[in-house]
């Protein structure tokens, strides 16, 4: 039997239930269950109305999202409106039936009823999804311009929430929402004007172009909501208009002197503070209308205007006021608000001068006193008295002894800071000295509450040892009683030994330098200080602080080679001549340089052009790269992490970021002599062991130029090296898979006027001696017409071609010819570095006459360094043999670093892919976390006559390739 | 921007709660128990602003019912105007329901559609 039950009576169970409620609750959910079966829509919507309640009360409604819709497509509108207030509590942008939702919208917009329609744009503005915005927004557009202003109103305020979730959505709407602020219905008006207010605060400079519409507005209105709004959005456009606040000072001026709404005027005086510039007239009465605001009775006027008062200290630093606002600013410090008091605290922070600053302190140490969780006032007063190195204080005694007192406070958490500043001032303040070591004496010598408790903080202890250990020449004549109290202090206060370890250090030594001191300050007391340390440093030997017992150890030894003779210790007093200074920010800079940091260890090598490889043009998304895109699992990399601007580094063929897969970029041919300096080897060798521990990626480059035995000559291509137990040879991927890599690497070699020539390096064949090139060619001026593409080279011969001659397209060239293969003999390349094919590019273009017209166009054809690389197969062992055998030869050397913000789940396969594109064969030493490789290559045999520019490498010279990858 | 509006009574009851961004039922819960509690715990001489986590919290008392605003801390909002705010609300609901008492929120729905919002 299914019993219908109200909400009111639900409301009514659930308070009659007391102490079980949930056992109430979960059988009313069970009714619920039941309920929402029915056919019955009334008794369907009351069932949601109840779950939209239960809601409220933290109870999941998810489960009935569907019944909800159901509800909201009834007729009756008492029915209708359960299901719309239960769909904007509980539907979020993850409610799979909101898309069900859109039709119901548009069915409802064109209600009869206004409310109805009204009801609708509310959950809308609730529940909108970007998708769901997409359908919807012309019918709001349309209700826009409705001839009902409870309807404008809604739509304008539900067209925020739907900008927020669909941005696009706001450039279509923008004309016809600024019509509205020309809407004669006051609602309407706020509604835009605040909606516009919301709009401005993500990005102000789009609506300066409403500044005469929401001028007049300001002028004109009378509402106090709207003034608040109005004036919030002239503060977020007058920084960016310069003419804006001149124009903005009679209304602003006008509001200021009439409004009776404390809220409007607040605003006023917030909006005057943050746009005006200083000193002007409006200011003067800003402030003084704002001192009425602090005086005031109402708690919140004076909150306000004090955290107010904190921006305008800020702006207008020189022309304010301060001493009375410091009274007044102190007697606030009292209020027993939490949130008032920090601000008061904050401000007087800013308003304290030299002069008021001992009585503000005095005030602040009073409260502290009083309130017990004090920090906020003692945490003010250092920070106060810290500012400038100390500007504030004029009288550092009394400083000092203000410290002390704080530091007597056990559990404050300032405890360090306290001591620090103790030690710090002492350090800088030479005249303050005896003073504090008689203070910190006096500190340490107080009084204990109970047995076994120091009456001081920790970090205090420390800050006192030390003074008296460093200062004690400073003490009062005689000092005799002073050493000795001093040294008994540091020495057998029971509660020492409970201390952490620093402080027991700092004791001990402070001891220690007392008696070493003795001889010259207080000669009578040696044989004492000698009887004290000889007595209770052993205690301190037998400490399980190893830092502790070592200090006491040598303190003790010291004592006893010296014993108590005078003299003896005298000698001594050498261990303590140097004093301290305070160490300036900037002191390293002063530190004269042995070597010249800012010089680079190695000599960088020149960046050469980059061997992009063709990407796809934005600009222009029909160009030929586009088609050629490649991708070669890495990419997301280069597209997040935008490669470093530096261009030797992005251009260096091992720069893992971006362009190694490409497999494009250049190495230095070693054609430079191996010219080897030793100082260079030494750094490297130091540079090595930085290396171990950067977390990094790192990749280091040694290009050997050994003559004379080394290992065999480029022989075997790609075969598995002789692994040793750790290392083993990196996945390079098969052959196909790498020419199907190496197929997408086009980039761009010729763009001339007309025409423009892609090309794309393939592996060299080993065998028959050949570098195959790729070549097309692409059209650029489409109004003319252009034929007979071909390239002719003349510095290699090139297989199968009449002189060199390669023919890109016969006949009349379309948008883009289709591939051409060119086999060039790859026997002249002898050095692996860059080398830049000179040919000539031939074509005709027919002009207007119709007459054919041939064209010469010098190309240089890029060929990168690794295309003149062959992989070498070599063990560990065998490559330390190499290096070790050919040590004076490491004749360049470059490294550098590369990050990866994104993952990269198989680095080996990566790195493989890598050196098979760039013909290196490569060993990975270690695996896990940390990883290294090492890639080999050696140049192609050299047997022709090498071409012009290229020196021989020596036979046998190895390209060695170091990678080590951290990841962090 | 308003965040949420809450109508929380002395024994900390929730008896109103609309939010304007999404938050999990577990995290209003908690939210609504903790902010009645720091309003509870201050007295009439404090004022009526309160910083608690990422919002701006004005509130004020009626009677036994606690009208909380919540709005976000970052941009600055006109705590005055947010006072007004409710004491308009207030006086919409007394309009409606002739002398409004926390019973009347409690159980009508008619309040939500009275929360039209800046």
């Amino acid at each position: 039997m299914v019993f219908e039950k109200s909400l009111t009576a639900m409301v009514k169970g659930i308070r009659a239930h007391r102490g079980n409620e949930s056992e109430y609750i979960n059988t009313s959910i069970a009714e619920i269950k039941k309920e929402i079966q029915s056919t019955n829509m009334a008794t369907k919507s009351m069932a949601i109305l109840k779950l939209a309640y239960l809601t409220m009360l933290g109870y999941d409604m998810t489960w009935a999202t569907f019944a909800v819709v159901e509800v909201m497509s009834t007729n009756r509108f008492g029915t209708k409106r359960p299901g719309y207030l239960a769909s904007s509590i509980s539907f979020t942008e993850q409610t799979a039936v909101g898309l069900l939702t859109i039709n119901l919208f548009k069915k409802d917009f064109g209600s009869q009823s206004q409310y109805e329609t009204g009801m609708a744009i509310n959950c809308l503005s609730n529940i909108c999804s970007a998708e769901i915005s997409r359908d919807i927004i012309t019918d709001l557009m349309s209700l826009l311009s409705s001839s009902r202003a409870y309807l404008r109103k809604k739509t304008v305020l539900c067209l925020y929430r739907i900008f927020l979730k669909d941005p696009p959505a706001l450039k279509t709407c923008f004309p016809k929402l600024k019509d509205r602020l020309g809407d004669e219905d006051q609602g309407v008006l706020t509604a835009t004007v605040n909606t516009f207010l919301e709009l401005a605060r993500k990005n102000a400079r789009n609506y300066l172009s409403l500044v005469p519409q929401l001028y007049h507005i300001l002028v004109k209105t009378t509402n106090n909501w709207l003034s608040i709004k109005l004036l919030k959005v002239f503060q977020l456009l007058s920084p960016l208009e310069p003419r804006l606040p001149a124009k903005l000072v009679e209304p602003l001026t006008n509001i200021l002197n009439t409004t009776k709404a404390q809220s409007v005027e607040f605003e006023a005086i917030r909006c005057v503070v943050r746009t005006m510039p200083e000193g002007t007239a409006i200011v003067a009465l800003a402030i003084e209308k704002l001192q009425v605001f602090l005086n005031s009775s109402d708690r919140n006027l004076r909150f306000l205007a004090l955290d107010l008062y904190k921006e305008v200290v800020e702006k207008f630093k020189a022309n304010t006021s301060l001493t009375e606002l410091h009274d007044k600013v102190l007697t606030s410090i009292e209020e027993s608000d939490v949130t008032a008091r920090r601000v008061a605290l904050q401000l007087l922070d800013r308003i304290v001068n030299p002069s008021n600053f001992q009585e503000a302190v005095q005030r602040l140490l009073e409260f502290s006193r009083k309130a017990m969780p004090n920090d906020e006032f003692i945490g003010t007063i250092l920070s106060m008295a810290a500012r400038d190195r100390y500007a504030l204080v004029e009288d550092f005694a009394w400083y000092l002894l203000i410290l002390g007192e704080i530091g007597r406070n056990m559990d404050s958490s300032y405890g360090s800071t306290v001591a620090e500043q103790f030690v710090d001032i002492c350090v800088r303040v030479p005249q303050v000295r005896p003073y504090a070591v008689t203070l910190a004496l006096s500190l340490l010598d107080a009084p204990a509450e109970a047995e076994n408790t120091l009456s001081l903080c920790t970090p205090m202890v420390g800050a006192c040892a030390w003074l008296l250990g460093e200062y004690n020449g400073e003490m009062e004549k005689p000092s005799e009683a002073q050493f000795l109290s001093g040294a008994k202090v540091l020495l057998t206060s029971r509660s020492l030994q409970v201390l952490d370890a620093a402080t027991q250090t700092q004791c001990i030594w402070a001891a220690t330098k007392l008696y070493l001191s003795a001889p010259e300050h207080a000669p009578a007391a040696v044989p004492e200080l000698h009887e004290l340390l000889n007595s209770h440093l052993p205690s301190f030997v037998r400490s399980t602080h190893l830092d502790v017992s070592e200090r006491a150890t040598l303190s003790l030894n010291m004592s006893s080679f010296y014993k108590a003779d005078a003299a003896g210790i005298a000698a001594a007093k050498d261990l303590l001549a140097e004093p301290l200074l305070p160490v300036k920010a900037d002191a390293q800079a002063q530190v004269p340089l042995s070597i010249d940091l800012e010089e680079p260890f190695f000599v960088v090598e020149e960046a050469q052009a980059s061997f992009m490889p063709v990407r796809a043009d934005p600009k222009d998304p029909y160009a030929l790269a586009s088609t050629y895109k490649d991708d070669l699992g890495i990419l997301a990399a280069r597209e997040e992490v935008p490669a470093p601007a530096a261009a030797a580094a992005t251009s260096s063929m091992y720069y893992l970021g971006s362009n190694t897969t490409s497999a494009t970029a250049e190495t230095e041919a070693p054609e430079a002599a191996p010219e080897v300096k030793d100082p260079l080897a030494q750094m490297r060798e130091r540079l090595e062991a930085q290396r171990a521990a950067a977390p990094k990626y790192q990749v280091m480059r040694e290009d050997v130029a050994a003559p004379g035995p080394g290992p065999a000559g480029p022989g075997p291509s790609i075969g598995q090296a002789p692994a040793s137990s750790s290392t083993c040879a990196i996945p390079i991927p098969p052959e196909k898979e790498l020419a199907d890599l190496q197929g997408r690497l086009w980039t761009v070699c010729h763009r001339g006027q007309h025409v423009a020539v892609y090309v794309c390096v393939r592996s060299p064949h080993l065998r028959k001696r050949q570098i195959r090139l790729d070549l097309r060619c692409e059209r650029l001026d489409a109004s003319l017409e252009i034929a007979d593409v071909a390239l002719q080279f003349s510095q290699v011969q090139v297989e199968s071609s009449v002189c060199g001659r390669i023919v890109l397209c016969s006949g009349p060239l379309q948008q883009r010819s289709a591939k051409v293969k060119a086999n060039l003999d790859s026997s002249p390349f002898v050095a692996p570095g860059v080398f830049d094919l000179r040919c000539e590019l031939e074509y005709t273009v027919k002009n207007d006459g119709g007459e054919a017209e041939a064209q010469k166009v010098p190309v240089e054809l890029r060929l990168p360094a690794t295309t003149f690389l062959v992989p070498q197969a070599l063990g560990e062992d065998a490559m330390s043999d190499y290096i070790s055998e050919n040590p004076e030869l490491l004749s360049h050397q470059t490294s550098q670093a590369v990050s990866f913000e994104k993952s990269v789940s198989d680095l080996p396969m990566l790195v493989g892919r890598c050196a098979g594109l760039c013909h290196f064969h490569g060993i990975q030493q270690a695996s896990g976390q940390d990883m290294k490789f090492i890639l080999v290559a050696a140049t192609l045999p050299a047997t022709a006559t090498p071409l012009e520019g290229q020196s021989a490498a020596p036979s046998n010279a190895l390209v060695i390739c170091r990678c080590a990858a951290l990841v962090r | 921007m308003i965040k949420f509006i809450l109508m929380v009574n002395k024994q900390g009851q929730t008896r109103l709660a609309q939010y304007y961004e999404f938050l999990s039922v577990r995290e209003r819960v908690t939210l609504e128990g903790e902010l009645i509690r720091k309003c509870l715990s201050r007295s009439e001489s404090q004022c009526s602003f309160v910083e608690y986590r990422d919002y701006r919290v004005v509130y004020r008392r009626y009677a036994s019912l606690y009208f909380i605003v919540g709005i976000d801390n970052d941009e600055d909002c006109n705590e005055l105007a947010i006072l007004e705010f409710i004491h308009t609300l207030v006086e919409t609901l007394d309009k409606y329901f002739e002398n409004v008492c926390e019973l009347d929120i409690m159980c009508e729905p008619p309040v939500y559609a009275q929360l039209e919002v800046c």
